[in-house]
């Protein structure tokens, strides 16, 4: 349980309500500002979060002291900076960014057969950000998300319609069956089901895998779907690469067959996941131990 | 009648199968037990996936309405009479 996410995303509907509000009506750049000094007040006043991103910093990066206490606040603030890129973006201000793209060839290609497809993130960049482009193909999204952010969601689209225009979001609670027919009806009909494959709910459920270098738990559910399914699949993040410029990494999964065929999915997933971690530490957005670093430590402690 | 029986027995054989419910019996599994929930057989969603595919493989039913599944996965006996309702049709 202890690296478990707890269904809560931060960020959630007064954040995005405050950035519209600025982005709108100061610009981006001064929604910069403002969240170079917010980000301050979370790091003492979020100890869960600072004390994961210390963990993460210490001992997945490897990181010294000195640099820890830097990248903490370097994540935090890298984190602001998508908020308001999304919020930016979401809301029609998209012609001020810069867009880079990896792979997008291939995705073309695979869009347009206009199949029943699965596309996987991660709590990495901001995959928001490649909404004008999956519009573009007027193509349905389907968004699965856990039900607590998808109430922070709905809260703030009552109050500002041109965020996610035309997304369609599929709630998940644990408890209910009703997410795995919308999924399944979605996929039928030849549209494209978007998972966020590193985060859980449900602990009985997992995939053990392996994250730069250390073990961690995965959702079973989204790799057995689209697995069991025969789904194609499109492993899609976008990352900040500087200044209001993104770069969307596309790559189409290998097919995976046989009774480990999610298991090999989740290998692919996290390979490209490791790669552009690496490149950009800072842009992971999981603040809580994901890879339950805390009880592992105690265990180290103990066999000492 | 003793076609639904039947059929009941053959599902519980299958859902065994599908759900690797290997400590389980078919008679271990009531034909009215819910099959969902905290209550009788305890499955999960990612459960409720296997037994769409199932319906698929095995019977060619396919649900798309949420509400509408949610009813016939409720146990093995409404699943049972769904499968008999669409062979009729």
């Amino acid at each position: 349980m202890a690296g478990e996410w707890e269904g809560k995303s931060r960020g959630g509907g007064t954040g995005y309500r405050i950035f519209i509000y600025v982005i709108r009506h100061l610009g981006v750049r001064a929604a910069y500002a403002l969240m170079s000094l917010v980000v301050i007040y979370f790091i003492p006043f979020s100890p869960k979060g600072t004390a994961a991103v210390w963990r993460y910093s210490r001992r997945i990066l490897g990181y010294g002291l000195l640099r820890s206490a830097c990248f903490v606040y370097r994540n935090y603030y890298s984190f602001g900076q998508n908020l308001v890129d999304r919020a930016a973006i979401s809301g029609g201000l998209q012609g001020r960014y810069r867009f880079k793209f990896e792979n997008e060839d291939s995705l073309r290609a695979f869009l347009d057969k206009k199949e029943g497809c699965v596309i996987m993130g991660a709590h990495v960049g901001s995959w928001e950000a490649g909404a004008p482009f999956f519009m573009e193909y007027g193509r349905e999204l389907n968004i699965v998300m856990y039900d607590n952010e998808h109430e922070a969601i709905k809260k703030v689209r009552k109050s500002n319609e041109r965020l996610f225009p035309g997304f369609k979001v599929i709630p998940v609670n644990k408890d209910s069956l009703g997410h795995v027919f919308l999924i399944t009806e979605a996929l039928e009909r030849g549209e494209a089901v978007c998972f966020q494959g590193d985060r859980y709910v449900n602990e009985d459920r997992l995939l053990g895998g392996v994250l730069l270098g250390h073990e961690a738990s995965f959702p079973l559910g989204p790799y057995l779907l689209a697995a069991k399914l025969g789904a194609p699949v499109v492993f899609y993040f976008a990352m900040r690469e500087a200044p209001m410029t993104y770069r969307f990494i596309f790559r189409q999964a290998a097919p995976v067959f046989g009774r480990s065929a999610p298991e090999k999915l989740l290998s692919q997933f996290t390979s490209l996941l490791d790669e552009i971690l690496r490149r950009h530490p800072e842009q992971w957005f999981n603040f809580y131990d994901f890879w339950n670093l805390k009880q592992h430590g105690r265990e180290i402690e103990r066999k000492a | 009648m003793e076609e639904r029986n039947e059929l009941v027995q053959k599902l519980k054989g299958e859902l065994i199968d599908a759900l690797n419910l290997e400590e389980i019996d078919p008679e271990g599994i009531g034909t009215d037990e819910s099959l969902f929930g905290a209550e009788g057989l305890g499955l999960d969603s990612i459960d409720a996936l296997e037994i769409i595919l199932l319906l698929d493989r095995n019977y060619g039913i396919k649900i798309k309405n949420p509400a509408e599944g949610k009813e016939i996965f409720k146990t093995v006996g409404t699943i049972a009479d769904y499968i008999l309702a669409h062979k009729a049709e």
